[in-house]
């Protein structure tokens, strides 16, 4: 009997200290990096992730198919097929990693900051880091939705309230399926983020990488001139210049090195208002295959520094070195004063104030002019030969930063009939202005996956 | 399985179908009983002095006497008559009578090939085989000795049914790490290795830290019943490992091993490779195709192949037309396979060293095993093992018993020399490099560009292959220790209670030295110096000196168990029942870091500032420092519940059940998901033991069925978004990354399993086996879905639980005593097993087409109704006139290899299915043959019923990085060639599209079946009494393992099992071993 009961003594106890301890006992983290993003620190972190925000990131199809570079036949031969179709406009299949995932892997990021905000109040104490997740959230979105939106929608005209664009994904349930909206309604979401994010961010970030005001000004004037609405561009190019109008003066600046040297110019520089950097579509850009466009680089006058800082001979023609990524490999996409000189120089000119537009373009082009020779600053005798000339120079600072693509569909859309041409083992391929190709393919596999119509 | 339905003759057909495989003939003994008036007597013990109940028999195999208690009796005995005694365990002893008395002491000898009693471990349990319903397969201590190797798992390769080595195969789970499977798959992506148990506790450090040696025997739980003691974890079976331990009343007893293994040098010249010739005839016509161009002209310091050198300066014109023919003529002579042997490469070998001490008291036991091995790899990697075993038993107070076990082992691995392939040129693997002492390799720069930069200020910047190694070293140094102790008390007859804890710890250091001459530090200090043009100075970022990188890492476990067990016989009812809980934590924490201007004597290091951003001097590229500093700290907490019962009547009919519900802290779950019950049941029935059962010439016959749920849990799987935190090195802020998206809807994986047995055993146990058929279903498999990644662009697939499987197969184990004849005896023992899986069901919108086959079958890729392992190529239309392969497009050949990979997507009208990748017959035949003191045994195993993918050449890779394929050499290089040749003509520019379809093409999927003979071995035991060693038993032993392949089904050069790498060499053994 005693026996009996020492037995149901220890099967009792032991059970109900087993099932009662375990609770706890599981309740450990089981890996201490882990986190459920709850907080106002991890929405934060998840926009400082500037390896999936900044580096690398930006859409880059639409400059491997622009006309700023060219590929040797060594150097086409010697690319995968993929690429070689992407060079030529010809419709390619591809899948994942791309543009597209690059892109929209922010998006998400942005969604989920935003998100983790409805269950975070706003108070007294938390106010400036609650606004600047706020408005960094709506900031990038912003921008991965323009540049994405630029790409693989036709250029803004009054089509585009049913022309194609992209899926605009506002959370981040995966299970809601993806619907392009219209090219218009993408440019609608950028401003309305991007308008928001204005008076959310700090007028200066606490590191380039970080969005601030200027930020989200450069990208709305950007916005704007790709919608042709040039008042509000200038007004934001206007906007953004206020919080940093500096240029670097390529004669000797501590942000240049000798412009000689493989790469002159410093990452991080002074006239970086926001960095970011293209990704690599295609490998079809990669700095030692590319030759830049010998009729551009002829352009570059002898005493224009741009000619020595930018480009190195590669017999017989000109390799680029890169510019403001600190790399000859890598290629900046972000906002910078240099853009917002020139987007302000040609607003103005397209406004007809021909005085302000080539004041603020020789305002650029001094700081990159050999000082022993005396500038002569450029005049426009006509609305159309200011906004030639400026769009020439603005090809000379932009090229190869992700801008050339959306500057060709924009130009194109006002009748500029620039046809661009690539002669490949013998063979021409052309692409004509406003053709359907200008709104890139979206990859395969998310057409599959989505059922969204392709391009 | 029915008893009505048996049918004596149609077994015994069957049987003799399976036993002429394997047997030749058979012989039988013959015994006559004699029971007469004595003429002499004795007593036959052990050394020890303890009696042995031995046979003795005279004159031609007629019994004298059956010793009971030892002692025997036996009647008229001549001078000079020969007397044997034979005893299992025993060795046995011939002995000449010389008239020394009417009294014989004869003393035995214990053989090394102990057959003790045969027991399964479970390892919450202790049971006869045959008194268990799941399906345990036992691997002997005898049994584990015959094939050699330091890791116990290489020493039940071929000895079990079910059990598969699948090389190279994999669903890229980073859990697995054996490649170990027992009875094929039960889940698709997750982890895919059997739960090791060693002692009763799971197992969690480096397999390799077990002495093989210190293994009793080895049980592995195949069905559901089986392995469901073991719960979330055992849906790919248990192995069980069992340490050996010493025995009350037992006089110490030393034992001792040594062994070595030589290996014959790897067979580089089978790799696959172009011939010199061939690459540098590629080299050129790239060369004049200006492919190197872009890399001369914008990249000019980074390095070019030799031929390209010299093509380069005979394109310059620094040297002539014929100085650069003969400078390549040379070249071509040259072969990078044969400087990698002549200067890397050694035969690998292996020292094993074991000792063990045991015995035992009245009231304690104890054994001490020590055990060193040292091996010498084949690029002279060194690798020292220590370990120490201390296990002890003690009965404490009447009803108290306790047991500790102590394992420590101590391990140092140290890199050697470059492996095969292992030093690039400028990226490209050249086939004519020559290593010669002092020279230099232009392996990453063109020493033509760094000997001039900074004016020839900087560091040495060649690499030197014949020498770097010894510069740059890696070491792992392991050091485990764990034990654990078990009290059992007896609270009354058929009840006790078992408390049991372990505590495991296991440091892991890797350290990599590069010191201050290596090019590793060399590199790494001239690419960040800053040489000021001006003044000529250079400014080092990185201090002058090596570089040492150290990672740590600590696994610490604790375990702790509470268990009733209740074993109580009441007439003709046994039950045997255990009830248990188990509470188990696993923590891992790791740090690693780097060290730069590292030097070790005096000891130094220099601090370096990893936050600004420098100009390297080759490419003028801004870069910081990667830093290596990282932190980790991981925590898995499991708690279990379980309980199993088993109920026997008479002995004959036995039922039983167990369930277990196991919990745990898997991330992101919430606890309702954290649990998991899971259970099994089984029926037993010994039809021998009916009264009704009269087949006199198959004494054990027992039908057991059992059916039981196991499941699979994935730790890396989660149900919410789940992020990292890291910091970013550029702006040093702290960083959140998503690296699982929320997915609330997934669950456990589970999987059942059906398993119907047979055992059986022919008199005298002249053959016994047994059958199993089985039947595995797993729902609710984790799989990777392709999914619209707009939502997320992190990964282009989600997990989510969308496969169903079904895999089945039986495994036949037989053994066979095929000849008994005197000092001749004859052993077979066969294991065969089928298995075969499918997907029965894959909720995807894409992964329905059997494209998605076309990859190698070395990665699970479910198709639903098709092998989880399984290979599909594109219909071969052979070479065209040009030298292009050929497809099919709507039927019709086609070379537009876009079209065609595009209808393969849709349609999948272009393909061809060819079979699984994963053998769906294999097994193994071992024979042993015993004459006097000398045994032979062999294994042969065999692996059939399955397709492999051949490595096909692909030019992109040919030009890109400069790999080539040995099929180079029979490609099309005319027209005509089309009809002999499947190898595609060299054409530049690539096509990758190309390149892939006739790597996916059926012209490169062959049969992988095979016989390969897996080792002979040669022992000779010596009799002791003869030899009058101080020896128990001593016994030499040599052996070949990886002998080679008898028969395969391809001929195309390639081992099926090791068609991408080297396949290991063969290796010769000798050893020793022996007690007294």
């Amino acid at each position: 009997m005693k026996k009996k009961y020492t037995i149901a003594i220890i099967v009792g106890l032991y059970t109900t200290i087993a099932i009662l301890g375990c609770k706890k006992y599981l309740e450990m983290k089981s890996d201490a990096k882990l986190v459920i993003p709850k907080t106002l620190t991890d929405a934060q972190g998840l926009l400082d992730d500037a390896t999936l925000m900044n580096l690398r990131t930006t859409p880059s199809f639409g400059e491997a198919s622009s006309d700023d570079f060219f590929l040797p036949p060594a150097s086409y031969n010697a690319i995968l097929s993929r690429g070689q179709e992407a060079y030529t406009w010809q419709p390619t299949p591809y899948r994942y990693q791309n543009d597209w995932s690059m892109g929209y892997l922010a998006v998400y990021n942005s969604n989920l900051s935003l998100e983790l905000l409805n269950d975070i109040t706003r108070n007294t104490a938390n106010a400036a880091a609650w606004d600047q997740v706020k408005g960094s959230a709506l900031f990038f979105r912003a921008y991965y939705f323009l540049m994405l939106n630029s790409q693989f929608g036709l250029a803004y005209d009054q089509s585009s309230v049913s022309d194609l664009g992209i899926p605009l994904r506002l959370s981040t349930d995966f299970n809601s399926p993806s619907v392009r909206a219209s090219v218009l309604g993408g440019y609608q979401q950028v401003i309305d983020d991007a308008g928001k994010a204005i008076d959310l961010l700090p007028d200066y970030p606490q590191h380039v990488m970080r969005p601030s005001k200027g930020a989200a000004a450069a990208l709305l004037s950007r916005c704007y001139l790709y919608m042709h609405q040039y008042d509000l561009a200038l007004k934001y190019a206007g906007e953004a210049l206020k919080f940093n109008n500096k240029l670097m003066n390529f004669n000797g600046d501590n942000d240049l090195l000798a412009l000689s040297n493989a790469v002159p110019v410093k990452k991080f520089n002074k006239e970086t208002i926001w960095y970011a950097e293209l990704s690599t579509s295609f490998g079809v850009t990669t700095t030692a295959r590319i030759r830049i466009d010998s009729n551009l680089y002829a352009s570059y006058g002898t005493n224009d520094l741009r000619k020595t800082a930018f480009f190195k001979a590669a017999a017989p023609y000109q390799q680029f070195k890169g510019n403001y990524t600190g790399s000859a490999t890598v290629y900046f996409s972000g906002f910078a004063t240099d853009e917002l000189y020139l987007n302000s120089a040609e607003c103005k000119a397209y406004l007809n104030d021909l005085p302000g537009a080539m004041a603020d373009l020789n305002t650029l082009l001094k700081s990159r002019w050999k000082n022993s020779v005396a500038f002569v600053p450029l005049t426009a005798v006509s609305r159309i030969d200011a906004l030639d000339k400026i769009r020439l120079e603005r090809r000379k600072e932009l090229l190869m930063r992700g801008l050339r693509f959306g500057d060709l569909k924009r130009y194109n859309k006002e009748g500029a009939n620039i046809i661009l041409k690539r002669l490949v083992n013998g063979k021409t391929y052309t692409l004509l202005p406003n053709a359907s190709y200008y709104a890139l393919p979206i990859p395969t596999d998310i057409i599959e996956a989505s059922g969204m119509p392709q391009n | 399985m029915n008893d009505n339905h048996f049918n004596a003759k149609k077994m015994k057909w069957n049987f003799m179908i399976i036993s002429t495989v394997i047997i030749l003939s058979m012989l039988a003994f013959f015994s006559a009983y004699a029971q007469n008036p004595s003429k002499i007597s004795g007593k036959v013990t052990d050394l020890d002095g303890r009696p042995v109940g031995a046979s003795v028999r005279f004159k031609g195999g007629m019994l004298l006497a059956d010793g009971k208690n030892g002692e025997f009796t036996i009647p008229s005995v001549k001078p000079g008559d020969t007397i044997r005694f034979t005893a299992l365990g025993y060795t046995a002893l011939t002995k000449i009578y010389r008239r020394e008395g009417d009294f014989l002491a004869i003393k035995m000898t214990e053989e090394i090939k102990q057959l003790e009693d045969v027991v399964a471990q479970t390892g919450y349990q202790t049971v006869k085989p045959n008194e268990i319903n799941g399906t345990v397969s036992l691997i002997n201590e005898q049994a584990l000795q015959t094939r050699v190797g330091t890791n116990i798992l290489d020493r039940i390769i071929g000895q079990s049914s079910g059990l598969m080595l699948q090389t190279g195969k994999s669903n890229g789970n980073p859990q697995n790490t054996t490649n170990l499977s027992i009875r094929g798959l039960g889940t698709i992506n997750g982890p895919l290795d059997p739960l090791i148990v060693l002692d009763g506790f799971i197992y969690e450090g480096d397999i390799n830290n077990i002495n093989p040696n210190d293994v009793e025997s080895v049980s592995i739980l195949k069905d559901a019943a089986a392995a469901s003691i073991w719960g979330a974890r055992a849906g790919n079976g248990v192995i069980v490992l069992t340490s050996k331990r010493g025995k009350l009343n037992q006089a110490m007893q030393i034992t001792f091993g040594a062994s070595y293994f030589l290996q014959a040098l790897p067979k580089l010249k089978e790799m696959n490779q172009l011939e010199a010739r061939d690459y540098i005839m590629v080299e050129r016509q790239l060369f004049d195709a200006g492919y190197f161009n872009d890399r001369i002209t914008t990249t000019p310091f980074y390095a070019l192949t030799p031929a390209v050198e010299i093509l380069l300066a005979m394109r310059s014109g620094k040297l002539s037309g014929v100085g650069g023919a003969s400078e390549l003529e040379a070249l071509s002579k040259q072969d990078t396979r044969q400087s990698y042997l002549d200067n890397f490469y050694t035969h690998p070998l292996t020292q094993q060293y074991n000792l063990n001490l045991k015995g035992g008291g009245e009231r304690n036991s104890y054994l001490f095993g020590i055990a060193y091995d040292r091996a010498k790899g084949e690029t002279y990697t060194t690798n020292d093992k220590l370990n120490l075993h201390f296990a002890n038993d003690f009965k404490i107070v009447k009803n108290l018993d306790l047991s500790t076990n102590m394992y420590y082992t101590n391990s140092t691995a140290n890199s050697g020399r470059p492996a095969y392939n292992s030093l690039a040129v400028g990226g490209r693997f050249p086939a004519y490099l020559d290593f010669a002492s002092g020279d230099k390799l232009a392996y990453q720069y063109r020493s033509a560009y760094t000997d001039t930069l900074a004016r020839g200020k900087l560091l040495d910047w060649a690499y030197y292959p014949l020498d770097d190694y010894k510069h740059d070293v890696y070491r792992r140094k392991t050091q485990e220790f764990f034990a654990n102790a078990g009290l059992r008390y007896q609270i009354m007859s058929g009840l006790n209670i078992q408390l049991s804890y372990q505590y495991q710890k296991q440091n892991t250091t890797y350290t990599q030295t590069a010191d201050v001459q290596s090019y590793a530090a060399r590199n790494l200090v001239n690419t960040f110096s800053q040489y000021d043009q001006s003044t000529g100075l250079i400014k080092y970022i990185v201090p002058k000196g090596g570089i040492l990188n150290m990672d740590h890492t600590e696994v610490y476990s604790h375990t702790g168990r509470a268990q009733l067990n209740y074993n109580k016989i009441f007439g003709l009812h046994t039950i045997n029942a255990i009830l248990g809980a188990e509470m188990r934590s696993a923590s891992t924490s790791g740090n690693a870091s780097r060290r730069l201007g590292y030097q070790a004597d005096p000891l130094y290091f220099s601090a370096v500032d990893e936050l600004t951003a420098y100009s390297e001097i080759l490419t003028g590229n801004y870069s910081q420092l990667a830093g290596n500093n990282t932190l980790t700290q991981t925590d898995y907490r499991f708690v279990s519940l379980y309980a199993n019962i088993a109920y026997s009547y008479k002995g004959r009919y036995t039922i039983s059940s167990s369930v277990r519900r196991d919990g745990s802290n898997i991330f992101g779950a919430n606890t309702n998901d954290k649990w998991k019950p899971l259970w099994s049941a089984g029926l037993g029935w010994k039809l021998a033991e009916e009264s009704f059962y009269n087949l006199d010439w198959l004494p054990v016959f027992t039908l057991t069925s059992t059916f039981g749920y196991s499941g699979n849990v994935d730790l890396s799987r989660s149900a919410s978004a789940i992020a990292g935190y890291a910091s970013n090195t550029v702006t040093g802020f702290p960083i959140t990354r998503v690296n699982t998206i929320g997915n609330p809807s997934l669950r456990w994986e589970q999987l059942s399993q059906l398993n119907l047995k047979v055992d059986f055993e022919l008199k005298r146990q002249r053959l016994t086996g047994s059958f199993s058929w089985y039947l595995k279903k797993g729902s609710d498999l984790y799989g990777n879905s392709p999914y619209d990644y707009t939502s997320w662009g992190g990964r282009d697939d989600l997990v989510r639980n969308i496969a169903n499987m079904k895999g089945y197969g039986f495994d036949l184990d037989l053994h066979s005593k095929n000849i008994q004849a005197g000092r001749f005896n004859w052993n077979t023992d066969l294991y065969l097993s089928y298995n075969q899986s499918e997907t029965t069901e894959y909720y995807s919108q894409y992964g329905g087409n059997i494209v998605n086959l076309l990859s190698g079958g070395t990665f699970i890729t479910p198709v639903a109704g098709y092998p989880l392992y399984s290979i599909a190529g594109y219909r071969w239309g052979g070479l065209d006139a040009q030298g292009n392969p050929q497809g099919y497009l709507k039927g019709q050949l086609s070379t537009d290899y876009n079209a065609i990979a595009e209808e393969a997507g849709q349609t999948g009208a272009n393909l061809e299915y060819k079979g699984t990748a994963s053998p769906t017959y294999f097994g193994s035949v071992i024979n042993t043959f015993g004459w006097k003191g000398i045994s032979l045994s062999f294994n042969i195993n065999y692996k059939l019923g399955y397709q492999v993918r051949k490595p096909a050449l692909s030019y992109s890779q040919l030009i890109s990085n400069g790999i080539g394929n040995r099929e180079f050499a029979s490609r099309w290089q005319k027209p005509g060639d089309e009809s002999a040749s499947n190898v595609p003509a060299f054409v530049y520019p690539v096509n990758g599209n190309r390149d892939a379809f006739y790597a996916g093409a059926t012209a490169n999927i062959m049969s992988g079946d095979h016989i390969r003979l897996d080792y002979i071995r040669l022992a000779y035991t010596f009799s002791t009494a003869t030899w009058k060693f101080p020896f128990r038993n001593l016994e030499v032993y040599t052996g070949l393992q990886n002998v080679g392949i008898l028969w395969k089904a391809n001929h195309d050069d390639y081992d099926p099992d090791y068609t991408n790498v080297i396949p290991p060499g063969r290796q010769l053994t000798f050893g020793i071993r022996g007690s007294f």
